[in-house]
């Protein structure tokens, strides 16, 4: 984020912070969070964002998928990124007012433009997808045709697959090996948290 | 909810709804949100594919027979609350299905609904439950359509399981209770009478002939799917919900009365 005066022919876009407490699957009060959203209504289409469409795994794939890897004995890994949305890359010149809060009281007038997405912003769901795709793809992971969401690695010890719904990754493969090499490849690029084997998915209980 | 008792059959046999009937609900906004939650609800359970499918063709404008519709539904799930699909370990991974059509079941509008359920293992992963966009001018034409949705559900799942390195055996056997639409898949003799229904009954033929999928009879008793299009009794219920591989196991829900009153 780089901070300067707002070029004539753009409009800044305002902020807000959200407050909001996270429940464990308990319902015991995990943490309390706070987030910095953009107002991305007031984004105006082909001057601060295109594409927007973000597609997230098929529920008929996620079986299909879990179906497989019990049927074969193989463990399931479940990992989460954190701030998913903060990782996309901007296509375009977005600019802000500076956060609530936040405001450098001598130069009021600046703004910030901004390099990657935010929470909020419209086209933020598109542009984490992007990036993944192309980091699994660079990292030899093929996208398949029936579910984009879906990216499967045939390596010397057999074959990891991995589905995303945006900020989830499930993880199947049939060596140790792998599952420990991808994680540290996710790691590397990613602030991820490792969940460790799947039991918590979309309110989908796995026992 | 909690002071309902549970009940062992989520719609009514024989009951039609009907779209003008009974008094408005007044606050359809919570009818609307629970019908959306048991739509959530039927990533896993899908036994209550139908049932919700029915009361959620009336979210335009509730009347008080669709909210009673639903909250036998809410009673069913608390009978159920203990089932979910069981994927079993080393169990043979081969794809089989059944598809069937109710026709014309709908009295509202005289659409027919049709269904169909493939299975991976030892539980079903794919499933579908809905009213055709069009109406059906008999029941092979209904039929028809139900196994021509279904053989597009192969060719798709077969390419996902192909990237996923799964060879599937083929043909894939598909079972539904109409001979007289098998009949036409196998041998085109018969063509002469379903001629309207083209489409369908070429795409179908084709993948029979290309030995992609194989249409096999099944007893009616024995047709799963029947979940899936209409209203069942007890005893079907169970089942079918057996031999759709849903499992009674240990489960709470997220959240559940039980729950929240032990640990607080």
């Amino acid at each position: 984020m780089g901070v300067g005066s707002l070029p004539k022919d753009k409009k800044a876009i305002g902020y807000k912070w959200v407050y909001k407490v996270k429940h464990n699957a308990d319902e015991f009060v995990n943490r309390y969070k706070t987030r910095l959203v953009a107002k991305g209504y007031a984004q105006t289409y082909g001057i601060d964002y295109e594409e927007t469409y973000s597609p997230v795994a098929k529920m008929i794939t996620i079986r299909v998928f879990i179906a497989m890897a019990v049927a074969k004995g193989w463990s399931l890994h479940q990992m989460d990124v954190k701030n998913v949305f903060l990782h996309g890359d901007l296509q375009k010149e977005v600019y802000m007012e500076q956060p609530p809060g936040y405001v450098d009281q001598t130069h009021s007038n600046l703004v910030c433009r901004l390099k990657k997405t935010l929470y909020g912003l419209k086209q933020a769901p598109r542009a984490w997808l992007d990036k993944i795709g192309q980091y699994l793809v660079t990292s030899g992971f093929q996208t398949s045709n029936a579910n984009f969401s879906l990216y499967v690695k045939k390596t010397d010890h057999g074959i990891v697959v991995i589905v995303i719904y945006v900020d989830d990754l499930i993880i199947t493969r049939n060596s140790d090996v792998d599952i420990f090499d991808l994680k540290k490849l996710l790691k590397q690029k990613f602030e991820m948290k490792d969940l460790g084997e799947l039991c918590y998915f979309l309110g989908i209980e796995v026992i | 909810m909690t002071g309902y008792k549970p009940i062992s059959i989520p719609l009514e046999q024989n009951v039609k709804l009907s779209a003008n009937e009974g008094y408005l609900v007044e606050d359809t906004t919570m009818y609307r949100c629970i019908v959306g939650s048991l739509i959530y609800m039927t990533i896993t359970r899908l036994y209550l594919s139908y049932v919700v499918g029915v009361v959620n063709q009336f979210m335009q404008t509730p009347r008080k027979p669709h909210l009673d519709a639903m909250r036998r539904i809410l009673r069913y799930i608390k009978h159920t609350l203990q089932c979910g699909i069981f994927y079993e370990a080393k169990s043979q991974l081969q794809v089989h299905g059944y598809t069937d059509a109710d026709w014309v079941s709908n009295v509202l509008d005289r659409r027919s609904t049709s269904g169909f359920m493939f299975s991976f293992g030892s539980g079903a992963v794919s499933w579908s439950s809905m009213k055709h966009p069009i109406i059906a001018l008999s029941s092979i034409e209904a039929e028809y359509r139900s196994v021509a949705i279904a053989a597009c559900e192969v060719v798709w799942l077969q390419k996902l399981l192909s990237n996923l390195g799964q060879l599937v055996d083929v043909p894939v056997v598909i079972y539904c209770d109409n001979i007289s639409s098998i009949l036409p898949a196998n041998n085109p003799i018969y063509h002469a009478r379903t001629k309207h229904i083209e489409v369908h009954y070429h795409f179908c033929r084709e993948k029979v002939l290309g030995k992609e999928i194989d249409l096999i009879h099944v007893s009616t008793k024995d047709q799963i799917v029947d979940i899936f299009i209409k209203a069942l009794g007890t005893n079907k219920l169970k089942k079918f919900r057996q031999m759709l591989g849903v499992l009674e196991v240990d489960l709470t829900l997220r959240g559940s009365v039980e729950n929240s009153s032990s640990t607080s």
